[in-house]
């Protein structure tokens, strides 16, 4: 089992667009695959029409008796589950600073379904907080989108230092650019400038596109409904890279 | 997942219908789908609650209890046999491979299949539940039977409830849950009795019956299973099939050996010698088929440096066995054979083993007697082997009284108590197995030293080759010891005093 997190200390980079479809795509590859939704926007399970019930509380969540199983839904397509996200994950961290061991209480719960699915994506939140370390510590690999714009690549070079400072393994880290508008100069002078200067720099750029904005009409991965587009065609591009990164690593290379 | 069985005209439509009075609906595309489905001759994976089909270009490995492919592979070929061993490294390969092992894996039957699916939505237009209206179209031995009309229905992950409310409709209408899985249904349509494909039946005789009638019942079905695999052995599709045949005619000829005071004597003394005769023409091929099965386990044996060295003495084992396979399988298109079946079934419907004055005793009456007198050719064998240091001949005489009364037990087992039963045969076939082992080391050691003897050594390759034979051949003695000192222990499951006394009271059996 692969964890692999969707993760930026900034919001609106296209996280949840891409934990979605790459979801998505290790699943019609007949993986067996759950998308773990915990930003409190709850944005990924809206896109898969998926409601968290009434008794889904953050509370509940961390407690030890294994209950993420129950919260579990089959989304709308094969092999792909996910468990959704409730408002009050807000308070996941001040729940999570309550129990023991507290950075590594989600990799325990997610260990659980080592036999059950080989992919677990997690749907994180921005901003570092307990929830992020935890993620930190539990995902094989943490996907960090980059816009190619200065701010984001700020934030991008803090998550490293983060990583180094609190002896996180870097290797972990896996940024790729995303919403890249080509015919914004900065954008294309960014990625020239910063594809070499970060290790591990994905080539696969998810270009900002009015398909994936409209995964909030069509409520689907924008490979389902634009197979197709620019967009789903760098998603897929995307997931290879991550599959040979993955391959990299089980074969202790990197 | 749950089956429904849709026997009545339109039942789909008003089906659908009512469940749209609840959820929305969303009709997918019409799939059609030809399947067609393998298993070895004696149903190995049937017998484990599994199937495999091929479809889509794909192999697919089924769980029939929870309706579940667990494996699939791309496959693009359609033939009509295929070996494990010939797939591709998978996780299906490794699933298939401690199940049907050598055996071939054989076309049984094919399904043309036209599957609409549906999925029932709920109010944020989720897919809650996925249902399947299917119709299937048996195709077998060139006849196309169709069959009636299932409703799958799929619980989605985390909506059972909305699963069972859609069940709830559908049960509304009187339709039935089917309790059989899909390729269950297909298998008793086709009219396949996977326990019939092999030579060990079971006989459910009640105590009081003739002996005659039991005879002729048992001898009846073996006939029978030497028919059904004729065409396997000529075809040689899977050794299984001569293996199936020699158990039948090796079953036939003990009986007939042990009931000769039942059986007509010039009838007797003629199908002894036929079937003895037949079992004889197919020794050689049984041989091959076993020395061959050898192959890598005496490849692994054996140094790397001699590995090579087995390739022509398989190669040659190969060629004598394709002449050996030709042989058997002209045999049985023979006259000869032919007529000697059709003589021994007319011999058996004709009721001559009902009217005979011995016919009449009580088959318990009977059973009794003979195993009563054959298990004391066994135990007083086995005595002989534990006191000396037993030889090959005296071991093979033991092998063929201990297979006598194995048979015996199980043709009579229905009319004695199971779990006593059981045991008594498990102990036997204990026996049996190492006692098997010991001849095939007997028979592949004595080939062996032939093919030493005629080396030519002014071959280059001839020392190597030797030196391979030398190393088998110790191996096969070291093995022969080992197997001996198992055998003692192994007796003495048999011939243990609380053993003993059940042997008293199930069998009347005493020890003078």
């Amino acid at each position: 089992m692969k964890i692999i997190a969707l993760y930026n200390i900034k919001g609106g980079v296209g996280k949840t667009a891409a934990c979605v479809n790459l979801g998505y795509l290790a699943a019609s590859e007949g993986y067996s695959t759950l998308i773990c939704d915990l930003d409190p926007q709850g944005a990924a399970s809206f896109y898969f029409r998926i409601k968290a019930s009434r008794k889904q509380t953050a509370r509940k969540l961390l407690k030890k008796k294994n209950p993420l199983k129950r919260y579990i839904r089959g989304t709308d397509f094969n092999h792909l589950d996910l468990i959704p996200a409730d408002i009050s994950y807000r308070n996941l961290d001040i729940f999570l600073d309550k129990t023991k061991k507290s950075k590594s209480r989600l990799k325990k719960l997610l260990l659980a379904f080592q036999d059950e699915y080989q992919f677990i994506f997690l749907d994180c939140p921005p901003n570092i907080t307990l929830v992020s370390e935890n993620v930190f510590q539990a995902s094989h690999h943490v996907l960090v989108p980059v816009i190619p714009t200065t701010l984001s690549i700020l934030a991008y070079e803090k998550l490293f230092n983060f990583f180094k400072k609190h002896h996180y393994n870097t290797n972990k880290l896996v940024p790729f650019f995303s919403m890249v508008e080509k015919r914004k100069k900065m954008h294309t002078e960014i990625i020239n400038n910063y594809s070499h200067q970060f290790p591990g720099m994905r080539k696969s750029l998810i270009p900002y596109s009015a398909d994936v904005e409209k995964m909030g009409l069509q409520r689907k991965p924008v490979l389902v409904f634009r197979k197709n587009s620019p967009a789903s065609r760098s998603y897929r591009y995307l997931w290879k890279e991550i599959q040979q990164t993955m391959k990299g690593i089980s074969q202790g290379k990197q | 997942m749950q089956y429904y069985l849709l026997e009545k005209r339109n039942q789909a439509n008003l089906v659908l219908n009512a469940l749209a009075k609840t959820f929305k609906i969303e009709k997918n595309t019409v799939n059609k789908e030809n399947r067609r489905y393998y298993d070895s001759v004696d149903w190995r994976l049937l017998r484990q609650n599994l199937c495999l089909y091929h479809a889509e270009k794909q192999l697919h490995l089924g769980n029939l209890n929870y309706n579940l492919t667990i494996a699939n592979f791309p496959f693009e070929n359609l033939p009509q046999t295929l070996f494990v061993k010939e797939l591709p490294a998978s996780s299906l390969k490794n699933r298939l491979k401690p199940i049907i092992d050598v055996r071939a894996l054989i076309h049984q039957l094919s399904e043309k299949c036209t599957a609409q699916e549906i999925y029932l939505l709920n109010t944020d237009d989720k897919r809650v539940v996925r249902l399947c209206f299917r119709r299937s179209i048996l195709l077998r031995d060139q006849k196309e039977s169709p069959l009636n009309q299932t409703l799958q229905v799929n619980p989605i992950r985390g909506y059972e409830k909305e699963s069972e409310m859609a069940q709830e409709i559908i049960r509304d209408f009187g339709i039935e849950s089917l309790s059989d899985s899909l390729f269950r249904r297909l298998i008793g349509t086709a009219g396949i009795k996977p326990e019939r494909h092999s030579s060990k039946i079971k006989f459910d005789f009640q105590d009081t019956i003739p002996i005659g009638e039991a005879l002729q019942k048992i001898f009846i079905q073996f006939a029978e299973v030497m028919k059904r695999n004729e065409a396997g052995i000529r075809k040689d599709i899977d050794i299984e099939f001569l293996h199936d045949f020699r158990v039948a005619v090796r079953r036939t000829r003990s009986l007939m050996s042990q009931a000769k005071s039942i059986i007509p004597a010039r009838e007797g003394a003629y199908f002894k010698i036929k079937f003895a005769d037949l079992q004889k023409k197919t020794n050689n091929l049984r041989d091959l088929d076993v020395f061959l099965l050898k192959e890598q386990p005496f490849k692994k044996i054996l140094p790397v440096s001699l590995k090579k060295s087995l390739d022509s003495l398989f190669d040659d084992i190969r060629q004598q066995r394709r002449n050996a396979q030709q042989n058997v399988a002209e045999l049985l298109v023979s006259k000869e054979y032919r007529e000697m079946m059709k003589e021994w079934s007319h011999f058996l419907r004709a009721g001559q083993l009902l009217s005979h004055p011995e016919a009449k005793i009580p088959v318990v009456r009977f059973a009794k007697k003979i195993i009563r007198k054959r298990l004391k050719r066994v135990l007083l064998e086995m005595n002989n082997l534990i006191i000396g240091s037993p030889q090959d001949g005296q071991i093979h005489a033991l092998r063929i009284e201990a297979k006598k009364l194995r048979y015996l037990l199980e043709f009579f087992s229905s009319i004695f108590p199971v779990q006593e039963m059981n045991e008594i045969v498990d102990h036997l076939k204990g026996v049996q197995d190492l006692l098997g082992s010991y001849n095939d080391l007997v028979i592949q050691s004595r080939d062996l030293e032939k093919r030493l003897s005629e080396l030519n050594f002014s071959n280059k390759t001839a020392s190597r080759t030797a030196a391979a034979f030398g190393g088998l051949l110790t191996h096969f003695t070291q093995e022969k010891v080992a197997i001996k000192k198992q055998l003692k222990k192994t007796f003495q499951l048999i011939n243990d005093p609380t053993q003993i006394k059940k042997y008293q009271s199930l069998f009347n059996y005493r020890i003078k």
